[in-house]
């Protein structure tokens, strides 16, 4: 019976070495920054959770004006309009009846539908009662349009937008 | 079906339409809108507004009230966030009471027309919430279709409008997948920003009015101060003394003057404050810009009413009971009776600070600099244009928007360093919105000013004539 022998010497392990740094480099330059940019957010996203967090954070103390001026924030000129006139009275109205006060924060989004230049994300979303402390989560859809720079929030769907596509 | 360049072409005639459908409703619809005589006079328009469409003495304006309404869209419920309607409210001093619905609170009363009351089940505009569809121009007659007010409030044609109705006669829900936000435009977007612009023109969109005749069947209920001048239309006793064989009066009890509403003209001002001489910032090694400063001072409500208080007097009077125990004035046999007799009016005065909700500041080049820019310097400077024409000055600037405790709003920006890319003349504009008060409408005041930008001109001259 043969039997092949493999001597290891010095040179191979420094040539080993050698091409497992080369490889560490490499992939640290380009694999992981490419890792890394697939899982941020997008920046429709990132609009789409800043509207749903703008929207439903409702603290009736701090006034109207307050609730608008961090939704115009995240949001389109036109969509700052529409939440500064009737449909923002419309929505204050019940939140000082019910003395809403409540913060939300987005855990997470999927992308539902895209017809340029709007899209639809379904944004998970946890909402903590300022007075009780108590947690509630849920989803909304929100819609986000692009506009010149960016994508900004223009609106949370209604959920008989939504039953009646379904 | 609404298709997507359907929609977006009739919505870009929105101007068109506006001008077209809506300012003849306004002037005809509401009075006092325009100081129009209303164009349905019969019934309860009379209550309210006399023949220049003045408001009467004595309405009462409740101001704009939200009340929770089932068939308003909704958010999912974990959210928490319940879709009032929205309502102005008016009420007469023979307690009728009419409620003015905000223009997207319209527009989903018309899409839910059996639900919220707007109309009987044949799907014409007729008798509703328990009171008569009044109201201005469109719904006047009361003969008007759903089609007629949805294509006035979304400007949409009439054939897409058509198709509103007809879903929203068909009761099956469809109504929501004709404005399906997926996979095309977004038409429901479009339509609340047509409806906040509407809302913003006006402050009130006057297109119907529900009428109570008497505040007792209102959704509002009656207003204090109406109940304390007549307590009977309020239901509650009045002060007379209940006595079964009570002669009647032959004048009505003597009362106070109605209660009045004043209030000082609000001051809106836009001015640029530095430098004396901008120039275009591309030719501005500093690049200064300019400062421009807005103020808008709105000063408060007074409301002052009185309250009637009367003191029990016993008079010989010519009924009764029992054996006569006095002689009238006139020598006849009386009986002695505790009536009610006004004796004073105490006076009461609110103060109400009319709240800014809203405050925009623009820039806007004048078309006549605009002209100048491309066909006068463009002669000479070849691919001269306009870079900037208009812009949102609260880019320079965070507005200071509150009230004082002396009860006036006030709204203050300081725009710093604006930069203006274009010389010639720039229209200033501040506009605000604000929420009314218990006694007065919302309204928008706005006012304009002008900054001058100039702009260096090299010329060439015969240096050795």
């Amino acid at each position: 019976m043969k039997s092949k022998v493999f001597t290891l010497r010095s040179n191979h392990l420094i040539a080993g070495l050698l091409a497992f740094i080369a490889l560490a480099v490499v992939g640290y330059a380009f694999v992981w920054p490419a890792l890394v940019r697939a899982s941020e957010p997008a920046p429709a996203e990132i609009a789409a959770s800043a509207g749903a967090e703008a929207f439903l954070s409702i603290d009736h103390q701090k006034g109207r004006l307050a609730w608008e001026r961090a939704l115009c924030r995240v949001s389109t000129e036109d969509a700052c309009k529409v939440f500064s006139g009737d449909l923002g009275l419309m929505v204050w109205g019940g939140a000082e009846r019910n003395k809403t006060r409540q913060s939300c924060q987005a855990t997470g989004a999927s992308h539902k539908d895209t017809a340029e230049p709007r899209q639809i994300w379904l944004v998970s979303l946890e909402c903590r009662d300022l007075v009780t402390g108590e947690v509630t989560s849920g989803q909304l859809l929100s819609s986000v349009t692009q506009v010149e720079g960016g994508w900004l929030f223009e609106r949370p769907l209604f959920s008989e937008e939504v039953q009646d596509v379904d | 079906m609404l298709t997507k360049p359907r929609i977006l072409l009739t919505l870009s005639l929105v101007a068109l339409v506006a001008l077209t459908s809506l300012t003849p409703v306004q002037a005809v619809g509401m009075p006092g809108a325009n100081g129009a005589a209303p164009a349905n006079t019969g019934g309860g328009w009379g209550d309210f507004y006399d023949n220049n469409g003045n408001l009467l003495p004595g309405v009462i304006q409740g101001g704009e009230i939200s009340m929770p309404a089932d068939w308003m869209p909704s958010f999912p419920d974990w959210t928490g966030i319940q879709m009032d309607a929205t309502y102005h409210v008016l009420t007469s001093p023979s307690g009728s009471t009419m409620l003015v619905p905000s223009a997207t609170t319209l527009f989903m009363m018309a899409l839910n027309p059996v639900e919220s009351g707007l109309t009987d089940a044949s799907g014409a505009l007729g008798s509703g919430l328990g009171g008569v569809l009044l109201g201005g121009g469109l719904v006047g007659g009361g003969n008007v279709s759903l089609a007629d007010l949805v294509s006035a409030l979304t400007g949409m044609s009439y054939m897409n409008a058509q198709n509103f109705a007809d879903a929203v006669i068909a009761g099956d829900g469809s109504v929501w997948s004709l404005m399906n936000p997926f996979g095309g435009g977004d038409d429901v977007f479009n339509i609340l920003r047509r409806l906040a612009e509407l809302s913003l023109a006006d402050g009130n969109l006057y297109l119907a009015a529900f009428l109570y005749e008497s505040c007792l069947t209102s959704p509002t209920g009656c207003p204090e101060e109406l109940c304390i001048i007549n307590p009977e239309i309020c239901g509650l006793p009045t002060p007379e003394p209940p006595d079964d064989d009570a002669e009647p009066t032959p004048t009505p009890l003597p009362t106070c003057p109605w209660p009045t509403i004043s209030q000082a003209a609000p001051v809106l001002t836009i001015n640029p404050t530095a430098p004396n001489y901008p120039v275009a910032v591309g030719q501005d090694p500093d690049q200064r810009g300019v400062d421009i400063s807005a103020s808008v001072s709105i000063p408060p409500v007074i409301y002052t009413w009185w309250e009637p208080q009367y003191e029990e007097e016993e008079q010989c009077r010519a009924s009764g009971s029992g054996p006569s125990d006095c002689t009238r004035a006139n020598g006849s046999p009386g009986w002695l009776r505790t009536v009610p007799v006004l004796v004073n009016c105490e006076m009461h005065q609110e103060i109400y600070p009319e709240r800014i909700t809203q405050f925009i500041a623009r820039s806007q080049i004048t078309p006549s600099s605009a002209d100048w820019i491309v066909n006068t310097l463009g002669a000479q400077w070849y691919g001269a244009q306009v870079k900037q024409a208009s812009f949102d000055l609260t880019r320079f600037g965070t507005p200071n928007i509150g009230c004082g405790g002396d009860g006036t709003c006030y709204a203050n920006l300081a725009a710093l360093r604006v930069p203006y890319a274009d010389p010639g003349f720039h229209t200033l504009t501040v506009r605000v919105g604000t929420a009314g008060t218990p006694v007065t409408m919302p309204r928008v005041l706005n006012n304009t000013g002008e900054v001058g930008i100039w702009v260096i001109l090299p010329t060439l001259i015969n240096a050795n004539p």
